[in-house]
């Protein structure tokens, strides 16, 4: 009996132990940042007031920074080296801060998840990654930045790249967010097989109507030998939105697009296009990386964006492939159909340090020329002397590919027209694209049993609560 | 009699202390961390709240766009049943039997559970790309070796007859709990029975039937419960492979609710979607639950 | 009677053929995807991807190792991972089977309520109870520890275990525990000393489902820290996942199968006590 009872004893104690030294093991390292984040909590509405008014009064002389900064980022890969090294960059210059920061690996939307939590308990960071593109704009969380501007005194325009902010402006003039970096395309193609084909390289002003003509030499082959004119890269579908002259939606983001003429004509050519073999279908996107299609051979195009040139050149060079570049395709009234991806950063209005939170954001986007520097690796930077002085200069292995192209091309893109909110439009339209490509079903049936479901989508969006 | 009365009530007290003594754990983790979240969806799903969680009350609003102008919500409900009808019973069957292979005195049976388990351990993101190559149509491994017996293979996830099938061989891959815990039940039984049934002279296709299969029940309906859960909850691999497609052939009701709550910022209507969900499930379950008298074998 | 038993000892001969044809086939399936992660993690990523497959790499590139461990603090990470996991499955074990020895040996008014509330927590989506749940850890102070993320396991260690063990405490016999009653052991005496060695395969089958299932967590780590440094191995092997669709399959294969290998180790170490837990349950003949 008494051992009974010590053996239960002993049971208890593990149970109890296990469960303190958990404790123990992580509130050491934790009660402090818990209960100082408590205590910001309740003095950062206090603190952002009072930023906002020093923000006004002080002249845009030294602002002497203090206290602590905590940055979200994401990324992964080489988008997460890249952040982390211009962070590094930022902490080293400025000792008086306590920078804290993390990196949040993207795939899956699992940043979505984890902003969209800690958003809306209040407990994120102070400056968040936001893209112009992202749901986080019109939204209350994210400060207005253009007291911040105004008070720095300076000419946007004479330090960044044209274009580059426009997307961060919400509906009522609010400045949600600001720029980090952007990135578009160019269509790189791999020359032996053109050269095989006896097929002439792309030129400038070429359509995706043509390419429906031509592209059939490269479709060769089945199962092991198969081979296409492009591959499907993920922006695709974007930039057929686009293919027959068609726009997805106003300007103003009112109404809808989708119904028109020019859409039902690009979902014949996508379905021409993958039914003659010039290009894969959906699947093979998601099943085999589109990159590893081109760089073995087996699709002659692929739309390399800013942020893979690196990868792609090297993977190519690595296979013996040779590669010239080419500008994006046209539309049929010769406008580039390119599109822009970008991403910047915001400052949280339960930020507890505005000061530190705006330098931060004004030397990612323009006055840090090391840390634009380090963001230069995976895209444009939105700074316009390092973009056109450095940036530009940075060449790729193969034929005649340096930034310079990406830094001239910005400024005909589109942004990328389903992100963010919008996002449920875009699945709709994937939606589109698989029934005609992979169902076989007709193009203006199609557009004529969907485009009223996007068309309901847009009367729901809430682009301004405050209007 | 009246002596009896009371000692009754003195166990059914001693028996009400003990149970609450026991679950409090559980007790305290459900009240404070369970019901008050689900509170909070539930009031979520009469607002039109975005993302952020602010809204305005617009009654039933939500759940009458779902029945009636959703398309999408209908076939994920009809996907996601089809995938419960054709998952759970195959992976009853299939854990069971390999359980019970597993169970007859076999040779080096550390080494093979640790074999039925491996897909269970290695099922992460990591797999789920794979088996992403493995299903393609042109370079994919299944096709390739069709191609040897003169079959040029479906474009399996591309094509919206068979995209739902593959993730339900995908995912009946991954039985290694199932398989386990079937065989602990398996195990559990009382070797007494099987040598009373061999002194009988029963044969081993008898012992199964009258000995194995009833006294697993209760093991038996566990998996089921727990099958028909989580199969109504599928959402990592269609969310990581298909995204749905192709034309919404393998979206799911979760993944209509990760979309509407993350992605498109409708936490009003995502919660809509999750408690019609939860609605379904617990009608489905307790259905069961109530039935398990005539079928679930309890020795006491 | 010889022509008998041989005859019997023929039969089983087929019975046993057959049976090890069964696993044999079913083994071979289980086996490849895993075989295939092995060979993929040495190979190039056009290599992994051409066609016809190649089933050894022609290059072994044991470059993916070096790269893809660098492409996290996996040092630290692992730390972390082995902490929460040994902490996590010890608390799941016992307090799952406390709580089930509650729901399965104790009739009681509202247990049936009760009972029910246990089930309907596992049948709501996670994804809309995540911000509500969040926003309550957030009041308690205890984002960006690892409590939300050992909680659980304290309280209760999850319906589905609890679940499990009211099963396997339901179809014991009712002698088992009468007979410790009878003796004078109390209800507590009872679970420890009687009802926990019985169901001790079915700690092992909870305590490497909880093992596993811990140590491949992604999403309530990813949700709840914010400091890199208190990162797990899962979400360190999301850094190899790119969004952008230039994922270095070879490298994350390499990540992943370092991270598989520990896991399965431990899991083969423990058959033995799956054997001796099904020696010491029940009661014999």
């Amino acid at each position: 009996m008494k051992k009974q009872q010590k053996k239960a004893a002993l049971m208890c104690m593990i149970m109890t132990t296990a469960a303190l030294a958990a404790g123990c093991g992580t509130s050491g390292a934790s009660g402090n940042a818990s209960s100082s984040a408590s205590q910001a909590a309740s003095a950062s509405a206090e603190a952002s007031d009072s930023a906002n008014t020093s923000a006004a009064t002080e002249g845009d002389g030294g602002t002497q920074l203090s206290g602590n900064l905590n940055i979200w980022a994401w990324g992964a890969d080489d988008e997460a080296k890249s952040r982390d090294a211009a962070i590094q960059v930022f902490i080293k210059e400025h000792p008086e801060l306590k920078v804290d920061y993390t990196i949040i690996p993207t795939a899956n939307s699992t940043w979505d998840q984890k902003a969209s939590a800690a958003l809306s308990s209040g407990s994120a960071g102070d400056v968040m990654q936001m893209s112009p593109d992202y749901y986080g704009m019109n939204t209350d969380y994210y400060m207005d930045l253009r007291p911040f501007v105004e008070k720095e005194g300076i000419n946007l325009d004479d330090v960044l790249v044209p274009g580059v902010l426009d997307g961060y402006y919400d509906q009522d003039g609010k400045l949600e967010g600001f720029p980090l970096l952007a990135n578009c395309f160019v269509m790189a193609y791999n020359k032996d097989m053109f050269d095989a084909a006896g097929v002439e390289y792309p030129k400038e002003g070429w359509t995706m109507d043509d390419l429906a003509d031509w592209g059939t030499k490269f479709a060769k082959g089945s199962g092991a030998d198969q081979t296409y004119a492009i591959v499907k890269h993920w922006v695709m579908n974007n930039i057929m939105l686009y293919a027959e002259g068609g726009t997805p939606y106003s300007d103003d983001l009112k109404t809808s697009n989708m119904g028109s003429e020019n859409i039902v004509k690009s979902l014949e050519l996508y379905n021409k296009l993958i039914s003659s073999g010039v290009m894969p279908d959906d699947t093979a996107q998601n099943t085999i990386p589109a990159e590893t299609l081109f760089v073995s051979g087996k699709a002659a195009m692929y739309p390399c964006g800013g942020f893979e040139a690196i990868t792609v050149t090297r993977d190519a060079k690595e296979n013996g492939i040779n590669i010239g570049f080419a500008p994006m395709p046209c539309d049929p009234d010769g406008n580039e159909i390119n599109i822009q991806y970008a991403t910047g950063w915001a400052i949280t209005k339960t930020c507890k340090n505005p000061d530190a939170a705006w330098q931060f954001l004004k030397e990612s986007a323009y006055a840090n020329p090391d840390m634009l520097k380090e963001t230069a690796t995976v895209g444009m930077p939105a700074g316009k002397d390092v973009a056109d002085n450095y940036y530009s200069t940075l060449t790729y292995d193969g034929d005649g590919l340096d930034n310079s192209y990406y830094v001239e091309h910005m400024g005909k893109t589109h942004l990328n027209p389903f992100g963010g909110t919008l996002s449920s439009s875009g699945d709709i339209w994937s939606t589109m694209v698989q029934a005609v490509t992979m169902d076989g079903q007709d193009p203006q049936a199609v557009v004529d049993q969907y485009a009223p479901q996007i068309e309901k989508e847009f009367s729901g969006y809430k682009f301004s609560s405050k209007q | 009699m009246n002596k009896k009365k009371k000692s009754m009530s003195a166990i059914e007290k001693r028996n009400t202390r003990n149970f609450y003594f026991y679950i409090f754990p559980w007790l305290l983790f459900f009240i404070v961390l369970t019901v008050y979240p689900m509170i909070k969806s539930l009031t979520l799903s009469f607002t039109d709240s975005s993302f952020d969680g602010k809204g305005a009350f617009i009654g039933f609003e939500n759940f009458i766009y779902a029945f009636t102008q959703d398309t999408r919500f209908f076939q994920a409900f009809k996907n996601t049943i089809c995938y419960v009808l054709a998952y759970v019973p195959l992976s009853l069957v299939i854990s069971f039997l390999l359980g019970w292979l597993l169970s007859r005195h076999i040779k080096f049976l550390g080494l093979w559970r640790t074999i039925f388990y491996l897909p269970y351990i290695t099922s992460g993101v990591a797999v789920t790309i794979l088996w992403g190559w493995i299903f393609n149509g042109s370079y994919g491994l299944i096709n390739y070796v069709l191609s040897f017996f003169g079959i040029t293979g479906p474009n399996w996830l591309g094509d919206k007859h068979f995209a739902l099938a593959c993730i339900v061989v995908m995912n009946l891959w991954a039985l290694g709990n199932q398989i386990l815990i079937m065989l602990a039940g398996i195990q559990d039984i009382p070797a007494s029975y099987y040598e009373s049934a061999q002194i009988d002279g029963a044969s081993t296709w008898k012992q199964l039937i009258s000995i194995t299969i009833p006294l697993s029940t209760p093991t038996i309906y566990f998996n089921l419960v727990i099958g028909i859960i989580n199969a109504f909850q599928l959402f990592n691999q269609p969310y990581i492979l298909t995204q749905g497609g192709p034309v919404n052939s393998t979206v799911t009701v979760s993944m209509l609710v990760f979309q509407n709550a993350f992605e498109y910022g409708k936490m009003g209507y995502a919660s809509c979607i999750a408690w019609c969900l939860f609605v379904v499930i617990m009608i489905i379950t307790g259905v069961i639950q109530t039935t398990q008298h005539k079928w679930v074998f309890y020795d006491d | 009677m010889s022509t008998k038993t041989k005859s019997k000892t023929a039969h089983n001969r087929i019975v046993y053929t057959i049976i090890y044809i069964i696993l044999i086939f079913c083994a071979v399936l289980c086996v490849f995807p895993f075989f295939w992660m092995i060979t993929t993690s040495f190979k190039s990523t056009a290599e992994a991807y051409s066609f016809p497959p190649t089933i050894l790499p022609k290059r072994w590139l044991f470059s993916n190792f070096v790269n893809g461990l660098q492409a996290a603090d996996f040092g630290r990470f692992t730390v972390n991972t082995v902490l929460l996991v040994i902490v996590n499955t010890v608390a799941t074990v016992l307090s799952s089977a406390f709580v089930a020895y509650g729901f399965a040996k104790f009739p009681a008014k509202g247990s049936k309520f009760w009972y029910t509330c246990l089930m309907a927590t596992m049948m709501l989506p996670g994804q809309v109870t995540l911000i509500p749940q969040y926003l309550l850890y957030y009041k308690f102070h205890m984002v960006d520890t690892y409590w939300p993320l050992i909680i659980p396991s304290i309280l209760g260690g999850g319906a589905y275990n609890i679940f499990l063990y009211r099963q396997f405490f339901l179809s014991l016999p009712k002698e088992l525990s009468e007979a410790a009653m009878i003796d004078g052991a109390n209800s507590f005496q009872t679970f420890t000393h009687v009802m926990l060695p019985s169901v001790k395969p079915v700690s092992m089958c909870v305590g490497v489902m909880s093992l596993v299932w811990n140590w491949n967590d992604f999403y309530n780590p990813l949700i709840y820290i914010n400091t890199t440094s208190k990162f797990t191995v899962s979400i360190g092997l999301q850094f190899l996942n790119s969004s952008m669709g230039t994922t270095k399959i070879g490298q994350m294969m390499a990540v992943a199968l370092i991270m598989t290998i520990p896991v399965m180790v431990i899991f083969f170490i423990c058959q033995k006590y799956f054997v001796e837990g099904i020696k010491m349950s029940g009661i014999k003949g």
